[in-house]
């Protein structure tokens, strides 16, 4: 019996991956960043009851000499039935329905030092168990976090960072609720977890503290097709551990809120707009409310040229962000990515990072 | 009207009658089965995409369709689903690279199926209200049926101005076509190379070839595996489904 079990396991098993070359270079100091080869291997597999899949990277940047490193991107085991679905493992869990500026996204992590064409480049995956109900047509999907992971952040040097210890006391839950009502889909959220920005507390001109504290944002959105159009909406409140907005140095409460109109004139194109409005609900020097627009295109010429294109502006600070790329793909297994990753403004985040300017190549030969 | 007029009437088959027959011949309810979607561009350069899917009338004559990508590798697991609806049609995409579900435009029944020169129209069962059909040629194995849009809107829709069919009179399966676009041109010759008989009897076909004749290109769907009215669950049809590889 165990024999059968076992041959319909692997049989039901696929292998596959990439092999990729990087080579990331600074656009003003013409400093190289990055350069190298990634060797990703991927393990999938289903049967009625369950599956499985393990995508794990080995990567080795010549130009940082770091060494090789070898993690898992997702590694994660399905559990199918009836009315619900469980999934235990290192995965990705992205919540909402716009791209890139998203409210109610607050549980996979962002790594900004690694932004790129690729998204298991730019996202963190979490470790965590994930279950779906199914109740008629309505969705209950529940997540819960043994320990938290945050954004990656270039931290000025001289600071300390104070890790949040793999403790139960520190995990996070969540819990989304989804359905459609005709061809409007909704979805309400929570998630208690934590603030994924880090707090600065300085400790002297040029030293300080980084550390982190939670968060619980609660949301709603909606998205809706009429003709060529996809309509999304999102809005989420993010109670801060600041709560009166007394601590200069945390975060406020605030309220995140995003409209953001796609619209496909071809099955090769699509532009998207979208307006976003944090407004905290007490300001101060590090709680200040902003607003963010974003354009996005993608347009594929044929099966072997697209064009990608993402420009986010925020609106008080004058200042933006820019990925784009070129993706050539001559044959199926083959891909050529050739881009740019652009900061600038007069103030803000993005402008502090502008010498952070980035072209990059990349070469991926799918198996 | 004349007697004689009459009796020829009741016996000679209209362009009604003939797509009437060859589009409902089937009575299945669900389909499954593997495709190989063979795309071949001028210079004759060719890109093979190997799928499975699943098929589903629901509601009537409404069709929900769900199919995932096997190969080629760098697009293994994606996989679209596709609900038919009186209204507006739904269209969600899975895109593993991305591991969200985007839900696209209907963009009209036009929009080309998998980058080929099939539409989804061309893929899906014509609706017979939305034309006005004409017998206009009879051969001896052959009926040559005619079809216009019986109102803009279908004309706007499909991109189709006029098609012409090649039905075949033992069976009515549609073994060709000729679609004409907007500006009344011939854009796309359609060809049937192989066909089946499904377990209810009715001829099904399993290797088409759609030739674009404007930019020289050509698309041929190959089906494999075909089964009928396996009992595939509405679950099926659902983004919980499309998540899964």
């Amino acid at each position: 019996m165990k024999f059968f079990l076992l041959m319909a396991v692997l049989s039901s098993v696929n292998f596959g991956g990439y092999l990729k070359g990087f080579f990331y270079s600074g656009l003003h100091d013409a400093e190289i960043k990055r350069g190298g080869i990634r060797f990703q291997g991927r393990v999938e597999g289903r049967l009625k009851s369950g599956g499985l899949l393990g995508e794990f990277d080995f990567d080795e940047d010549l130009v940082n000499g770091a060494g090789p490193r070898v993690y898992p991107v997702e590694a994660y085991l399905d559990f199918y039935s009836k009315f619900l679905d469980i999934r235990f493992g290192k995965q990705f869990i992205f919540w909402g329905y716009s791209h890139w500026i998203i409210p109610t996204d607050t549980i996979t992590p962002w790594d900004f030092l690694r932004m790129g064409p690729e998204l298991e480049d730019y996202r963190v995956s979490v470790f965590g168990v994930r279950a779906w109900i199914y109740i008629k047509d309505l969705t209950i999907e529940t997540v819960f976090l043994p320990f938290p992971e945050f954004n990656r952040l270039p931290l000025p040097e001289n600071w300390k960072e104070v890790p949040v210890d793999k403790d139960l006391k520190h995990s996070e839950f969540g819990a989304k609720l989804s359905g459609s009502v005709k061809s409007l889909e909704y979805f309400l959220s929570f998630h208690y977890g934590f603030d994924r920005y880090p707090s600065f507390y300085p400790t002297s001109p040029t030293e300080g503290i980084v550390f982190h504290k939670r968060m619980r944002t609660g949301g709603l959105g909606l998205r809706g097709g009429i003709g060529k159009f996809i309509l999304r909406g999102e809005c989420a409140f993010s109670l801060t551990d600041d709560k009166g907005g007394d601590d200069p140095f945390v975060r406020n409460p605030f309220i995140h809120a995003v409209i953001s109109p796609s619209f496909y004139p071809s099955e090769d194109s699509e532009i998207t707009l979208l307006a976003s409005r944090v407004h905290y609900i007490k300001e101060d020097a590090l709680s200040q409310s902003y607003t963010t627009v974003l354009l996005r295109f993608s347009h594929r010429f044929s099966d072997a040229f697209k064009v990608e294109g993402n420009a986010v502006y925020e609106v008080e600070r004058r200042s933006y962000f820019i990925l784009g790329f070129v993706k050539i793909s001559p044959f199926d297994e083959g891909a050529l990515f050739i881009g740019a990753v652009l900061f600038g403004g007069e103030e803000g985040p993005f402008k502090e990072v502008s010498k952070e300017d980035t072209i990059f190549l990349e070469l991926k030969y799918w198996f | 009207m004349n007697l004689f007029a009459l009796i020829v009437a009741l016996f000679v088959i209209t362009g009604d009658e003939i797509m009437d027959r060859s589009v409902n011949a089937g009575k299945w309810k669900d389909m499954k089965g593997e495709m190989v979607l063979i795309l071949e561009k001028e210079g004759g350069e060719k890109k093979e995409r190997a799928m499975e899917f699943f098929s589903q009338k629901y509601k009537g004559d409404l069709t929900r369709m769900l199919i995932r990508i096997k190969s080629p590798p760098s697009m293994a697991g994606m996989a679209f689903l596709y609900t038919e609806k009186e209204d507006e049609d739904e269209r969600y995409l899975y895109i593993p690279s991305l591991r969200r579900i985007e839900r696209i435009a209907a963009s009209g029944k036009s929009g080309t199926f998998f980058s080929s020169e099939f539409t989804y129209y061309d893929v899906g069962k014509p609706k017979l209200k939305d034309w006005k059909y004409r017998l206009i040629e009879e051969r001896e194995t052959h009926y040559i049926v005619e079809a216009l849009p019986s109102k803009e809107d279908v004309e706007r829709d499909t991109g189709y101005s006029k098609i012409i069919y090649t039905v075949r009179k033992d069976n009515y399966l549609i073994e060709g076509a000729e679609y004409y676009d907007r500006l009344g041109e011939k854009k796309k010759r359609l060809k049937v190379k192989e066909w089946i008989l499904l377990k209810d009897g009715t001829p099904f076909a399993t290797d088409m070839v759609m030739e674009n004749l404007k930019e020289n290109k050509r698309s041929e769907i190959v089906f494999n595996g075909i089964e009928t009215d396996t009992g595939i669950g509405n679950e099926i049809f659902s983004q919980r489904e499309l998540m899964r590889r």
